[in-house]
């Protein structure tokens, strides 16, 4: 009897004992001096949304490309750079999470899970009431995709859209600028882009807003889409904030955020555009 | 004994109809893109969805094969470990006190029964993408999604793996434990030696149908970040933001893996000579 | 000669319906009792108290010098020297034969596997059924299945066994082959209670025939007696009936 009830409990035990240890990091403490003595910085990204970051074959991998963690499989992109050349600024080796969007702040603020994030994430208000965050590392302007042969290919102005169904993503500055599209139809978000791009080339929704080197990215992959730039005075109205996209840290994670500053002002702005591009090129 | 020509025509007949029909798809493959060649040695995705697919197909092959493995993994690792937490449920399930009992040790079996059959409750009463979320995100227990996943799995499966134990006990005979009982075995005798072995006979084909289907409903796990065959499909899609074509694939491969699962249990139930259980169904 | 089963004021009710109403009976070492009454009088009920596969409700049994409704008592020892044999066989499914005859010599008495064996062996062979020892039980007819039940009773090397209706699941063509094992175990001297519709093999093999009626027992004597000159009418009206 003694050895069954043994049979029975190892097996509990045992998934017990996994059942402890986040890596290290004490969320309400400036982690720096741990995440230096550790010897690597985690940062996360979705790795589905390119060219910011995207997944990449161990075959198919360019130079840029980290592996990422817990798979066999590759994450690249202008992120994936940037991260980089914190990560080398800071004197430690990255380590890339792969982790959904909606999934980003709390891993970081709530779970400790990783230590920055890199994700093409705007620095909203709403969002530093939770997380801090750096100086931007890229901004760029807001475009609209829709499909090719749609009768809202040809508009020039984001008024230009009365009837439209546009859908945003879950979370993000894209869903919050829908509504200065007058006229226009708001959809529920979607979780991630490229089921929003699948919607688009279905019928189900007509148009989405994204950022302009995201759209490039959509574009090589799908000719059936095309997306429209807008002349100043016609496009979106975007918030400083909004426009840009930074590096998220935890609030008290004071020392790091400077160094995650130090290490961007030393990227000049031809560097940043130039990572971009290249970025863009390298997307399959 | 050699099978007659008459039993053997019959299986002849079908390889024949499933060699047919596979060429057949072939066949209309090819017809509505002839460069498979091309397709799969393109640089860039190739615009239709024929040519999309085999190109989807042939360059992420691999990853592919990491989420399919990474699913089978966890599928089974988490039937296994689920059908030992199972045995502690169903031995906690079936304590009764008897009229021979204390009352502190009548207590404790009626609460080990109440506490088994509340966690069946929870555990068949709660969709699994909740409980992973709440293992993971919630509690924040693990250190690492893979092992969060695992736990899940194996603790959502305890509970149906229990009730199906439950449910081969008692179609067990009771003449089989009165025999035992009768031959001057203890209880815990007669459950382990006689009425138990029986009971896990039984189950295992519903057993087996638990792993088909934690093949199929692993894919939640993607909510915790598991790289299981629908999460690495989310990204392999997210490459050239073309959805139809990778989730057809992932549709085709899952529908391998689950029909040649179930190919699989049935040979080893006739090799076993287990009662057959009808096709599984989503938990 | 002391009595080695003495049976007082049993009774047993089942949801508040009494099934047994106060039975009183001895059994010396070495007699035959055939207990015999309509279905429904209550004959398995006592016979399946007598092991405690039924719990009493009130009354006493005395096996072996020793209380078996005293909850002090060990109950699964001194059923180890009961064997019994049941309607339907209950062969353990999962075992073979042989597995069926060692089991309980292995885990109730801790013998080693080759002594359970042995004894596993000879047992089956006073059934006649030593050559099937390899076989799975499903596979065998009823009655040897139910001949190998009784050595799997006998391996214990019991006091005492108890048979309850061994043969009424049998077909016609297989009685015999099990009256004959027991008619040979009845002359080997084992103490027996056989609860049977078997009116011929209780007057050939009885020392001593019951007859119970609603829960009671109406009448016991030699088979003679009882079935050639009953003292009380319900025993004539079952006789009757029985015969035609």
């Amino acid at each position: 009897m003694k050895r069954i009830l043994a049979f029975l409990l190892v097996p509990l035990l045992s998934l017990s004992a996994f059942a402890c240890g986040t890596p290290g990091i004490e969320i309400e403490q400036d982690n720096y001096a741990a995440i230096i003595e550790r010897g690597y910085v985690v940062v996360g990204l979705e790795c589905q949304y390119a060219p910011f970051n995207w997944t990449v074959n161990a075959a198919d991998r360019g130079e840029t490309a980290v592996l990422i963690d817990g798979t066999d499989a590759y994450c690249d992109g202008y992120d994936v750079v940037v991260a980089q050349a914190v990560a080398t600024h800071l004197g430690v080796d990255l380590v890339v999470k792969a982790i959904d969007w909606d999934g980003l702040i709390p891993s970081l603020a709530v779970n400790g899970r990783i230590d920055l994030i890199i994700a093409g994430m705007s620095p909203t208000p709403e969002r530093a009431e939770t997380v801090a965050f750096s100086a931007e590392y890229y901004r760029s302007t807001h475009v609209v995709v829709v499909r090719a042969d749609s009768a809202f290919a040809d508009a020039t102005s984001i008024l230009g859209f009365t009837g439209a169904k546009v859908v945003g993503q879950l979370g993000t500055i894209y869903d919050d600028l829908i509504p200065q599209m007058t006229g226009a139809l708001h959809e529920n978000p979607l979780s991630d882009v490229p089921t929003i791009v699948t919607s688009i080339k279905s019928g189900i929704n007509d148009a989405t807003v994204l950022e302009r080197p995201v759209a490039v990215a959509i574009i090589a992959g799908n000719p059936e889409l095309a997306f429209i730039d807008f002349l100043p005075g016609s496009g979106f109205v975007v918030d400083d904030a909004d426009a840009a996209v930074a590096i998220a840290v935890r609030q008290a994670d004071v020392t790091l955020l400077a160094a995650v500053n130090a290490a961007l002002a030393a990227i000049s702005a031809e560097t940043r555009e130039g990572w971009m591009l290249s970025a863009i090129d390298r997307q399959p | 004994m050699t099978p007659s020509p008459l039993t053997r025509r019959p299986a002849a007949r079908r390889l024949w109809f499933n060699l047919a029909a596979f060429a057949a798809v072939v066949g209309i493959l090819y017809a509505l893109n002839p460069d498979i060649g091309e397709a799969v040695g393109a640089v860039s995705i190739p615009d239709d969805f024929v040519g999309g697919s085999l190109f989807t197909l042939w360059k992420y092959a691999g990853l592919f094969l990491d989420g399919a493995v990474t699913t089978v993994v966890i599928s089974m690792v988490g039937t296994v470990v689920g059908f030992a937490i199972a045995l502690l449920l169903v031995f906690l399930r079936l304590q009764a006190p008897t009229r021979r009992d204390a009352r502190a040790m009548a207590f404790l079996k009626i609460a080990a029964s109440r506490f088994a059959k509340g966690y069946v409750s929870v555990f068949r009463g709660t969709p699994m993408i909740v409980q992973a979320a709440f293992f993971w995100y919630g509690l924040g227990l693990f250190g690492d999604a893979f092992v969060c996943g695992l736990f899940v799995v194996s603790v959502n499966t305890a509970a149906y793996i229990a009730e199906i134990l439950r449910g081969g006990i008692a179609s067990v005979d009771d003449g089989q434990r009165e025999a035992a009982r009768s031959l001057g075995m203890k209880p815990v005798q007669a459950f382990f030696a006689v009425v138990f072995p029986q009971a896990v006979k039984h189950s295992l084909p519903s057993i087996g149908n638990e792993f088909i289907i934690n093949v199929k409903d692993t894919a939640v796990l993607s909510v915790i970040g598991i790289f299981e065959l629908f999460n690495q499909t989310r990204r392999i899609a997210g490459i050239h933001y073309r959805q139809l074509e990778a989730y057809a694939i992932v549709a085709v491969i899952y529908l391998v893996l689950t029909t040649g699962l179930s190919k699989l249990l049935s040979i080893v139930e006739t090799k076993f000579d287990l009662p057959r259980p009808e096709l599984p169904s989503s938990n | 000669m002391t009595p080695i089963l003495e049976i007082r004021n049993l009774t047993k009710s089942f949801d508040g319906v009494p099934v047994l109403k106060g039975i009183d009976l001895d059994v010396d070492p070495g007699e035959v009792v055939c207990v015999i009454g309509s279905s429904g009088s209550g004959k398995s009920t006592l016979l399946r108290c007598l092991n405690l596969l039924e719990e009493p409700d009130g009354g006493s049994i005395r096996f072996e010098e020793r209380e078996l409704t005293d909850p002090a008592t060990d109950v699964d020892r001194l059923r180890a020297d009961m064997g019994m044999v049941f309607q339907s066989f209950n062969l353990f499914r999962n075992m073979s034969v042989l597995g069926n005859c060692t089991i309980a010599q292995r885990k109730v008495k801790g013998k080693a596997k080759a002594a359970a064996e042995t004894r596993a062996i000879q047992a089956l062979s006073e059934v006649g059924m030593a050559g099937f020892a390899s076989q799975d039980p499903a596979k065998l007819s009823g009655g040897q299945k139910q001949r190998v039940a009784i050595a799997r009773a006998l391996s214990m090397d019991p006091q005492i066994m108890l048979f309850d209706e061994p043969t009424s699941a049998l077909d016609p063509e297989m009685v015999g082959e099990v009256l004959d094992v027991m008619k040979a175990l009845a002359a080997s001297g084992m103490t027996m209670i056989v609860v049977t519709h078997e009116m011929a093999f209780a007057r050939a093999v009885a020392d001593r025939v019951v007859f119970m009626d609603q829960g009671v027992i109406v009448e016991s004597g030699t088979p003679e007696a009882l079935f050639l000159k009953p003292q009380e009418e319900r025993t004539a009206a079952f006789l009757r009936r029985y015969r035609a």
